[in-house]
């Protein structure tokens, strides 16, 4: 049900794209209708075939590289557009450059590609079944369906809104970010917070030592305080939604900042008057292209941090240390059965500190044994997706065939051994680790690194 | 040379060199668990990467040269000089056939504009230029590249410890000795809550000279800045044991600030392992009172055999085993940094920081707008510019240019 709301979902982002591509090539319908429909089917049609060949998690990757790509190149364009038509200034009034060199049929048909590659990863969620072939070829069909619609129905768009060489590009990444951003696997914002928060830290401890800044050691509370401002966890979220608007609000400013063209030839003042009220309609519809994108990428954000997925995500069941200092815990015992392929929470209470941990079955085979928190986001905890568990604070998703593996937002692995009949666990290791890398990392340059 | 000039000037010189620059950190941090110490790391090893903070600096000192010339060009043209190509310093051009300048300096005035007559020309001008606000920009990110260019390819790192009563390390390529490693809290820092002085003793031709360096700004010595990275203390410890044939003695130097954090010495040649902590002074830090006081375990073999607490000057004895430390000594790890670099950087921001505050206020209440009337041939040749307020700037133009056409009136 929430699959099918989902392709729904991008598939009206897709009729909107549709006429993005329509109102920027309207005087070319045949070609649009075959660049833009063509590289719909050819996008989803590989999709499946690379699923097959190469498996999903690189196809994901594929498809968010995509999606990505166009986000940079909207970027590009965005402050290309910033710059003034001509380095004399005002003589180049009203002429900028546009991005539409940049833009040709290729392009278009790439962009469209990515749109289908995004709709047909949602019908290999679980593989390449043959209902999903079927799915495949409806999916095609209606997509195709809506370009033609759009081409149809673009017409009767008020012609001020007018698509540029610059508002396009912009539009069409706006438009693919969400519609990513609805299948949890292709999300990008998520993983843009991360690589944000690792980057300012990164940069600040860098700056700190190249600048030769004392150790924290020196400095008073209150203005570290400050400064460790830049090291929480907020701070990415807030330089993603930064980066991520960026080109969309920097195609804004780029359209509020066009200079009127001349009108000093003109003698009468009315006619003035007249000619530049209609330039001003013109760049009003222009920005209206860019607060649409603007629009569209809140609807990514809001998507990204409260996705429409059920989790699995169990209540951790309470565990205590036999005399020996181990936690046992059996293969099977009442509704937990650790060869399920599913995520295992349990509770240790060790000292007043509570460790959750979590034990998971590989598809590969073998055990996995972790925290339920990794060392760099707040312990939120994991939750279970299909094959990969979720971090619940960043949405990264990560295979369960790399947990158990440390780095990143993996979560902290935790000694173990397995056999017989269940899985041991040190409770002091698990307090220890628990309180070293979960409680005890506080970013600030030099520490927790 | 003129087409160089011009391609180095370009807007698109620097825009382009920031996004190579984030198209490698985007690759990295696919493949890297540290992309940004890898893209620092393969800039300083690529000579390609290394130049291209220079040529960015390069580019903006290319485009404050030329803002400067466009500026005193546009300057010269106001005051009736004769420039080339006046039209490209400009916003706007238009010829009016025959008309008539002499009621224009009159009505400019009383439009608000400061007006200048000269032969054959009527310049207005009103509001105060940007270009000295685009040009503290445009040094500061000069700087801020040349700085970033002289880190990357000349930075150079000693580290080394200085323990008071020790002398300099050979590196740093001047004779002294520590004289001195003082801690001091600070009652009135903004920023800082401590200050550390550091005293040397340096050999001169003139005799010893003694030289105190603090922590920030960071003093320089040999040509090198002194960085304080760790703190640390060297206790004397003096430590018998029943199955030891002799008294061991000597200074170790160990990594117990802030209090809290543990080191351990080895004795050397024994089966020994003393494992230390600094414990919080009851009259504040130990490293600003000097009083310490040793929290310790004693270790054979990797088995705890004692433990107790020693004070600096203190002795402990028990279990045919007795720990003395007669004295500490205090030290720093300091990073002997050469790097011109950074008096670049923060000479940078400084510039960038003065040019964000400047900017609004000129830019909003009181921006540059220029009008030059120039008869010759028969015509009247108008130029305008505006850096702001264009809309109202443009309706005094036009309004002047009906003016010119109807002869004035």
């Amino acid at each position: 049900m929430i699959g099918a709301f989902q392709t729904a979902f991008q598939l009206f982002l897709w009729g909107v794209l549709c006429l993005a591509f329509d109102r920027w090539g309207a005087d070319r319908e045949w070609r649009v209708l075959s660049t833009v429909g063509g590289g719909f089917a050819t996008g989803a049609v590989v999709v499946f075939v690379s699923t097959l060949t190469f498996g999903g998690s690189a196809t994901d990757a594929g498809v968010r590289a995509g999606a990505g790509l166009a986000f940079l190149f909207s970027g590009a364009v965005s402050v290309a557009a910033l710059r003034p038509g001509g380095e004399g200034g005002g003589r180049e009034a009203g002429r900028r450059r546009t991005a539409g060199r940049l833009l040709p049929a290729g392009g278009v048909f790439a962009a469209s590609a990515v749109a289908g590659g995004i709709v047909a990863s949602g019908l290999v969620r679980n593989g390449v079944t043959p209902a999903a072939w079927g799915e495949l070829l409806l999916v095609v069909l209606t997509g195709v369906g809506i370009l033609r619609l759009a081409l149809v129905g673009e017409v009767h768009l008020p012609k001020v809104l007018a698509v540029t060489g610059n508002t396009l590009p912009v539009l069409a990444a706006a438009l693919l970010l969400a519609m990513a951003s609805a299948e949890i696997r292709l999300d990008l914002f998520a993983p843009l917070t991360m690589k944000v928060m690792k980057f300012l830290h990164d940069f600040v401890h860098q700056f700190f030592e190249s600048m030769l800044i004392p150790d924290h050691l020196f400095f008073r509370r209150d203005a570290w305080d400050y400064i460790g401002l830049l090291f929480s966890n907020e701070v990415g979220f807030w330089g993603g939604l930064a980066i991520w608007f960026a080109p969309a609000l920097l195609c804004v400013a780029a359209t509020s900042r066009e200079r009127l063209p001349s009108v000093a030839h003109v003698r009468q003042g009315a006619k003035r008057r007249t000619l530049l009220a209609g330039h001003l309609r013109a760049r009003r519809g222009r920005l209206a292209v860019s607060w649409l994108a603007v629009v569209v990428l809140a609807v990514a954000v809001y998507q990204s941090r409260f996705p429409t997925v059920e989790y699995w995500n169990p209540e951790p069941v309470a565990v205590t240390a036999g005399p020996d200092g181990m936690i046992f815990i059996p293969f099977k015992k009442g509704e937990v059965d650790l060869n399920d392929g599913r995520l295992h929470k349990f509770l240790l209470t060790e000292g007043g500190t509570k460790v959750r941990f979590f034990v998971v079955r590989k598809p590969g085979g073998g055990y996995a044994v972790t925290l339920d928190a990794c060392s760099i986001c707040k312990p939120v905890g994991y939750g279970q997706a299909g094959d990969r568990v979720v971090c619940l604070y960043c949405r990264t998703l990560i295979p369960i065939e790399t947990v158990g593996s440390t780095g990143g937002c993996n979560p902290v692995p935790v000694g173990f051994s397995a056999g017989g009949d269940g899985v041991r666990v040190s409770a002091l290791q698990l307090a220890t680790v628990w309180n070293e890398t979960v409680q005890a990392v506080h970013r600030v340059p030099g520490r927790g690194r | 040379m003129r087409r160089l000039f011009s391609l180095l000037a370009s807007r698109r010189v620097v825009p382009a060199i920031g996004g190579l620059f984030a198209l490698f950190y985007i690759g990295l941090a696919f493949f890297r668990d540290e992309p940004f110490e890898a893209l620092v790391g393969l800039t300083q090893r690529n000579v390609l990467l290394r130049c291209l903070p220079l040529l960015a600096a390069l580019s903006m000192l290319a485009r404050l040269c030329r803002e400067a010339m466009r500026e005193r060009a546009r300057r010269r043209a106001l005051r009736g000089g004769r420039v080339e190509e006046v039209a490209a310093l400009f916003d706007e051009e238009i010829a009016i056939p025959g008309g008539e300048t002499t009621a224009a300096p009159s009505w400019l005035t009383a439009s608000g504009y400061r007006t200048t007559t000269f032969p054959g020309g009527v310049a207005a001008t009103r509001g105060v230029p940007l270009f000295p606000v685009r040009s503290l920009w445009l040094l500061g990110f000069t700087c801020l590249f040349l700085g970033v260019f002289l880190s990357l390819a000349a930075r150079n790192v000693d580290r080394a410890p200085l323990t008071v009563g020790e002398p300099l390390p050979p590196s740093l390529g001047v004779s002294g000795r520590v004289t001195g490693i003082e801690m001091l809290r600070l009652s009135r820092g903004i920023v800082l809550d401590r200050d550390l002085s550091v005293s040397v003793a340096f050999d001169g031709a003139s005799g010893t000279v003694t030289r105190r360096f603090g922590l920030y700004p960071p003093g320089m010595a040999g040509g090198r800045f002194l960085y304080p990275r760790y703190l640390g203390v060297a206790p004397l410890v003096r430590f018998t044991a029943y199955d030891l044939p002799r008294e061991s003695a000597d200074y170790y130097l160990l990594f117990l600030y802030p209090p809290g954090r543990e080191d351990s010495a080895d004795i050397p040649g024994t089966h020994y392992r003393i494992r230390f902590r600094l414990l919080d002074g009851d009259s504040g830090d130990p490293f600003i009172t000097g009083r310490f006081v040793f929290r310790f375990r004693i270790e054979r073999d990797g088995r705890e055999v004692a433990a107790g607490r020693v004070p600096s000057g203190g002795t402990w004895a028990g279990k045919g085993l007795t720990l003395a430390v007669p004295d500490v000594k205090k030290f720093v790890v300091t990073d002997f940094v050469r790097d011109f670099g950074v008096p670049l950087i923060w000479g940078a921001l400084g510039l960038l920081f003065l040019a964000i505050v400047t900017f609004p206020p000129v830019r909003l209440f009181l921006p540059r707008r220029e009008i030059l009337l120039v008869a010759e041939k028969g015509e009247v040749r108008a130029f305008s510019r505006a850096e702001g307020k264009r809309r109202s700037h443009d309706g005094v133009f036009h309004e002047l240019l009906d003016r010119l056409v109807a002869g004035g009136r």
